[in-house]
């Protein structure tokens, strides 16, 4: 083989794509070559300098703690860590399509209250589940770990649902008033007094509610919607 | 896990996968796989030791969050490499590559041995932040691969699926950035011996 031939090598070495073999070779070949031993030397010195130069002062273990105790914290999960702040004006951020499909608007007015619904954490809803197809976690505002979904399962204030994949659920909120939760979505119920808020971060949430119903609202990251008529459909993609 | 892997042993995909459902366990090894890679890219922009590790954890948080939003969980590695820079961006402590960064170490830390020196007990805090100051010089492109092969351990293809480019555009990529680096610090390849 010639020094061309050791090149390959040389160029495996950096690449990574070097195997046992073949870096045994080229270990050999530069101890008496000089030329390929300076080349050897260089890239091998080079990879080693870049990689202490950048070296963290946290271990990766201690910063691994560190993010899971932030995200612990904030009882943040994906898509669904802003329900807090839900800052409006923010339409340029996501690509989000909001649809509305109004259709009788009646009894916007009536039920409605004055004010803010009182929120009241831990408060069991009266709701109930309709149906659920496929895995649909619930995540309780005062518990850590995430729950499988069962019909026969409670909903509370502040809960944190998330259809996983292909997974749908149904919930009856009252006499022919019912949510579908689409596939893929994370959502909460904020309140449920009188007046009903569900926050969506991604996904669909179809309502088809009473005529007349309670005013009802769904948040999302680009505002606050409220149904005026008795079926629509909120999309945050 | 679902599939009772290891999580350590896990592949991105699985611990995306499980992360999205708001296992934090499956997170954390995300982020201790990948947290050098995000130090150092920061710390190419910022030339900062402490601000690329707050600017780092802010990107695995920022990950975290929009997480739903990774379309191809194999490339998690080349999605946070953008959101690190983002978050450089975003904070304003972007170093512009042409201007001069001044180092403000204390002498006696200058000199000193690195601390945690594994392969080149020569190796000066003076030494790494001309190393720094040279990968910091090369184009964007160069240095994302740069630290994905050296500070990672990823080989090229793996890099090239990261990125979603061609294998054999990042091979070039990395002998010019490689061949660059050569030339900028030949002083200390003189000077420091590996053996």
């Amino acid at each position: 083989m010639s020094c061309k031939d050791y090149k390959y090598l040389i160029d495996a070495f950096v690449d990574g794509t070097i195997d046992a073999s073949g870096l045994e070779t080229l270990k050999e070949h530069v101890t008496i070559c000089p030329a390929c031993r300076k080349e050897y030397e260089d890239f091998s010195k080079v990879r080693c300098f870049v990689k202490e130069a950048f070296v963290s002062a946290t271990s990766p273990t201690q910063a691994a703690e560190a993010v899971k105790a932030e995200l612990s914290s904030s009882a943040s999960m994906p898509g669904a860590s802003q329900f807090g702040s839900m800052p409006i004006g923010r339409k340029a951020l996501a690509a989000a399509s909001v649809l509305l499909i109004c259709g009788i608007g009646i009894g916007f007015g009536l039920g409605r209250k004055a004010g803010q619904a009182e929120v009241n954490l831990g408060r069991p809803l009266s709701i109930d589940i309709a149906s659920v197809a496929g895995t649909v976690l619930v995540k309780h505002a005062q518990a850590k770990p995430w729950e499988e979904l069962t019909p026969t399962s409670s909903l509370f204030l502040g809960d944190l649902v998330h259809t996983v994949g292909r997974a749908t659920m149904v919930l009856s909120i009252g006499k022919n008033s019912s949510i579908t939760i689409g596939p893929d979505t994370v959502c909460s119920v904020n309140a449920f007094n009188g007046e009903s808020e569900f926050s969506l971060a991604r996904g669909r949430i179809e309502a088809t509610l009473e005529s007349p119903h309670p005013p009802f609202f769904i948040n999302t990251l680009q505002g606050r919607l409220q149904a005026l008529g008795t079926e629509f459909i909120v999309e945050v993609k | 896990m679902a599939d009772n892997t290891e999580p350590h042993q896990a592949s991105d995909e699985n611990l995306v996968a499980c992360s999205r459902q708001g296992d934090k366990a499956c997170f954390g090894v995300l982020v201790e796989r990948y947290w050098n890679m995000a130090v150092a890219m920061a710390m190419t922009r910022t030339q900062n030791l402490t601000q690329a590790e707050d600017i780092a954890q802010e990107s695995f948080l920022r990950a975290y969050i929009h997480l739903h939003t990774l379309k191809k969980p194999s490339r998690f590695a080349g999605w946070l490499g953008s959101i690190v820079l983002r978050e450089v961006a975003n904070s304003g402590r972007r170093v512009r590559r042409e201007r001069q960064v001044s180092i403000s170490v204390d002498p006696d830390v200058l000199n000193r041995p690195a601390a945690q020196a594994g392969e080149n007990p020569g190796l000066t805090e003076q030494h790494r932040a001309i190393i720094r100051e040279a990968v910091g010089r090369l184009p964007e492109k160069y240095r994302a691969v740069v630290i994905m092969r050296f500070v990672t351990g990823m080989p090229v293809t793996q890099i090239a699926e990261q990125l979603g480019m061609r294998a054999g555009t990042v091979r070039i990529w990395l002998h010019r950035a490689c061949q660059t680096l050569r030339k900028e610090i030949p002083p200390l390849l003189e000077e420091v011996d590996l053996s």
